[in-house]
């Protein structure tokens, strides 16, 4: 999936900051996945995610009037990490843990049983929130996932382009590994 | 096993989007969401008092600065040829160790007393040993690493040291070119753990950067030789497609 281009998302959020929501919905279209991607990797619950999701779209029609006219992905990059931000710190303190109401995407469990394949699609990317460090987990769903380049995600995150490459790669070597250690 | 080709390929290929009705939803929101008026900046007015309080932290700042600059911690630096020696500096940049991490540099740098000066004098040693030993041919390169977790003052040491290097490599006729990068310390130490030199990780990093279908594990078994052939033939080929 190639990363969403930044004159495209432009375009589309100047058409919204002159009314049209249309251009949202093709705004959607372009950057959900991608978005998507940012935050499941935050909550690595759907329910969670989607509507993390849904506030950044509204934030974004709520907020149109600061956009400059350029670099658009990245602003809503930001609104969008700033909303996962928010939510989780509400979330800390509201909720006690309730096990009953885990909402957590689990077809496969490694831990409870040595002989689980994986390979439903869907697992792999369970596997991943189970195994790997947030940090690790959140460079691997935007970019394998969500097609962030390395370099978008090191401008994103204040990181060198080689310290991102090299923390992917090491993610990306754990779950060949624990998927290996899965038996058939 | 699956390679890290099969594990990338699964990822990409998972079925991960929002609930269809998502979209839905969120249009129909947005239809009753109406923009914020966004608020013209106020013009800040100080009180004299405040002007003469911030006069007073500016000083105090510069006078910090002004003291930091002679105290920096730069982590070391890097020489890569074929020979790779490591630099670790204090934080006033003076040479305080120097690691050889194969024979080459044993054999050339360790009768050379390198500890207690500035790195922007340990580095034209380096590089007169170098060519005296016949390292610095035509078409050498030499790789500058700055090892440190703070990436700004890295940044302008690697440009001072390269700016120095060439030159010096000018004024003494020496035929050879310079690379530079930056590693955190976090990086090295893991790309001590692997046993690959921060040249060979340069030129790892800027062939995946031409062609991200290879992988980390496999450019890294092969010669700085292979890697070198490698990456002229991928340089060649984008500089065609251009």
């Amino acid at each position: 999936m190639a990363h969403p281009d930044n004159p495209t998302v432009d375009r589309c959020l100047s058409e919204i900051k002159n009314g049209s929501m249309d251009s949202l919905a093709v705004l959607y279209d372009i950057t959900s996945k991608p978005l998507y991607a940012l935050t499941y990797s935050y909550f690595k619950n759907r329910e969670d995610a989607e509507d993390a999701l849904s506030d950044t779209y509204l934030k974004i029609v709520r907020e149109i009037g600061h956009f400059q006219g350029q670099n658009g992905f990245n602003w809503i990059y930001t609104i969008c990490k700033n909303i996962c931000l928010n939510l989780l710190k509400r979330k800390k303190r509201e909720s006690a843990v309730d096990l009953s109401d885990e909402k957590t995407v689990n077809l496969l469990d490694a831990k409870d049983s040595a002989e689980t394949v994986i390979e439903d699609e869907s697992g792999i990317i369970a596997h991943a929130k189970r195994h790997l460090k947030t940090h690790e987990f959140e460079i691997v769903m935007l970019h394998a996932v969500g097609g962030f380049l390395f370099k978008d995600i090191a401008k994103l995150h204040g990181k060198l382009e080689a310290t991102v490459r090299w923390q992917y790669h090491n993610a990306i070597k754990k779950l060949q590994k624990l998927i290996g250690e899965v038996i058939l | 096993m699956k390679s890290e080709r099969d594990v990338e390929a699964m990822l990409k290929a998972a079925s991960f989007t929002p609930k269809d009705s998502l979209k839905t939803e969120i249009l129909k929101k947005a239809q009753s969401v109406s923009a914020a008026p966004v608020p013209k900046p106020k013009r800040a007015f100080l009180t004299v008092k405040q002007l003469s309080a911030l006069a007073a932290c500016l000083l105090l700042v510069g006078i910090l600065l002004f003291g930091g600059i002679r105290y920096e911690d730069y982590g070391s630096v890097c020489l890569d040829v074929n020979p790779s020696v490591e630099l670790l500096l204090n934080r006033f940049g003076t040479v305080h160790t120097v690691i050889c991490h194969n024979d080459d540099a044993q054999t050339l740098f360790s009768e050379l007393a390198l500890s207690g000066k500035s790195i922007e004098t340990a580095l034209p040693m380096l590089l007169d040993t170098l060519n005296t030993a016949g390292y610095l041919h035509d078409g050498a390169e030499v790789c500058l690493t700055a090892v440190s977790n703070h990436t700004g003052k890295a940044e302008k040491l690697l440009e001072k040291l390269s700016n120095e290097a060439e030159k010096h490599a000018a004024e003494k006729g020496y035929r050879v070119s310079f690379s530079t990068q930056i590693l955190t310390k976090e990086e090295r130490e893991y790309l001590k753990e692997i046993g690959v030199s921060p040249a060979k990780y340069r030129l790892i990093h800027s062939i995946l950067s031409l062609d991200s279908s290879y992988t980390f594990d496999e450019l890294k078994n092969l010669s700085m030789k292979d890697l070198r052939a490698l990456w002229k033939e991928l340089s060649k080929k984008e500089s065609q497609k251009s």
